[in-house]
């Protein structure tokens, strides 16, 4: 994943745990990088450790940890680096989740090594959305949770997620795929 | 008539949403959608030369009659707007000139100002990625701002700590400096009391000798070894010793 991620992860704990909780995850995770390039590549076996290192140290289960990260993705990482394209990329929850893909797309042709997830819109209702998701890499699926719930409230709306597995539930070749039912309250 | 002129309109609007459309006398037929939005005010038959100003390196007036006029890239500042539009203008087959246009950003945060959003672009246009890559340049760079202010941060440190040693360093000097003096008059002294004619016994806190020097060798005919760990009293006091001057001297003040 790229340093990001990781900046995100470490965002996310030195501004709710502090400093020195960050030295002992690191410690924890046998992580030894001073500060994280945004840019640049790192295996993910980094990220998921600095995760279960920081599950552990600040008792917290790792799924809601997750969630939370989505939330400081959104409001702190996305806001902080692409604020203007953010408001660029739709008008509501559902425009922004049409334009997601292509945003995607266009982040991977100028970071090669990046394997964005891919959502799309299978099924659109008045207050409600099915969304397919689909990543190379498997467990995150409550931080896309936290993305949508994070993404929803800056779009003045509060979702509610339930989660399909696939029919396999087995990742077909390397993909794992989860539906996610959104709905939400009309808007008054 | 060529495929190519059965293009139906709508469909350069939607690969060119803000393009402008001339008429042979420059004036403007219609502009695209997107454009519509920048350029709010009724711009049909309005010269297009009258919207636009040079911008710097650009072509205007737009001359039609140039015969490199469709290999010219242009660009366009608006009189108006805080807008600039590059583009290429090609021929049609009507005798009339479409403007493929873009709007030009340095920045995503133009596009806030310009109250445009994704879906006003078109989706192959490559203003969209150019906006991603200045967006992963400042983030780089404001990376490397972030690393530069620690390295000063950590030199500050550094500079700090190094002052704070340089003192310790000064103050160790110092005192070795005075131990030096002190271990130099204690040799002096040393000297003095190994070479006087009078017996000079040093004795421990307990009153036990520890020293003794030559002058008192000679006068009582005991060396050093022999008397080491002995109170003087013990080892020069006998039978004949006047016990009145023994009391006596065991009044006597102690050296602290």
């Amino acid at each position: 994943m790229y340093g990001l991620v990781n900046k995100a992860v470490q965002g996310l704990v030195i501004e709710n745990y502090g400093e020195e909780t960050w030295d002992q995850i690191k410690e924890r995770a046998n992580v030894d990088v001073e500060m994280f390039i945004s840019n640049e590549s790192y295996k993910d076996s980094l990220t998921y450790d600095l995760l279960v290192a920081t599950s552990e140290i600040v008792n917290q289960p790792a799924s809601e940890l997750l969630r939370l990260l989505g939330h400081y993705w959104i409001n702190e990482v996305a806001v902080q680096h692409y604020g203007a394209m953010m408001d660029a990329g739709g008008n509501s929850f559902v425009e922004f989740m049409k334009n997601l893909p292509n945003f995607h797309r266009r982040v991977a042709m100028i970071f090669p090594n990046l394997e964005p997830p891919s959502f799309s819109i299978l099924k659109e209702e008045k207050n409600s959305i099915h969304l397919i998701y689909e990543s190379t890499r498997e467990g995150l699926e409550m931080f896309v949770v936290g993305i949508l719930e994070a993404l929803a409230k800056r779009h003045k709306i509060e979702i509610k997620i339930d989660q399909c597995k696939s029919e396999s539930d087995q990742p077909v070749e390397g993909v794992s795929q989860r539906l996610f039912i959104i709905s939400w309250e009309p808007v008054s | 008539m060529s495929s190519e002129s059965n293009i139906p309109f709508s469909t350069l609007e939607k690969l060119f949403p803000f393009y402008i459309w001339i008429n042979s006398n420059c004036q403007i037929i219609s502009v695209g959608r997107s454009l519509k939005k920048l350029l709010p005010h009724s711009t049909i038959g309005i010269n297009v030369n009258s919207l636009f100003m040079k911008e710097r390196g650009g072509v205007l007036p737009i001359d039609l009659s140039s015969p490199d006029l469709e290999k010219k890239l242009y660009l366009l500042k608006s009189v108006s707007e805080d807008l600039t539009l590059r583009g290429q203008l090609i021929g049609m087959p009507d005798s009339s000139f479409f403007l493929a246009a873009s709007p030009w950003v340095e920045s995503p945060d133009n596009l806030i100002a310009l109250d445009l959003d994704l879906a006003d672009f078109a989706v192959h246009d490559p203003i969209l990625d150019l906006l991603n890559v200045i967006q992963s340049e400042r983030m780089a760079s404001g990376e490397i701002k972030a690393l530069v202010n620690k390295l000063s941060q950590q030199k500050a440190s550094l500079k700090e700590a190094n002052h704070s040693l340089e003192e310790q360093n000064r103050t160790v000097l110092k005192t070795q400096q005075e131990l030096e003096i002190q271990a130099s008059e204690a040799r002096k002294l040393a000297h003095v009391a190994s070479r006087t004619d009078n017996a000079v016994i040093i004795t421990n806190d307990r009153g036990e000798i520890e020293w003794v020097n030559e002058s008192f060798e000679k006068l009582t005919e005991f060396n050093l070894n022999e008397v080491k760990g002995i109170t003087p009293g013990k080892l020069l006091q006998g039978p004949e010793t006047d016990q009145k001057t023994v009391k006596t001297h065991e009044r006597l003040p102690q050296k602290p």
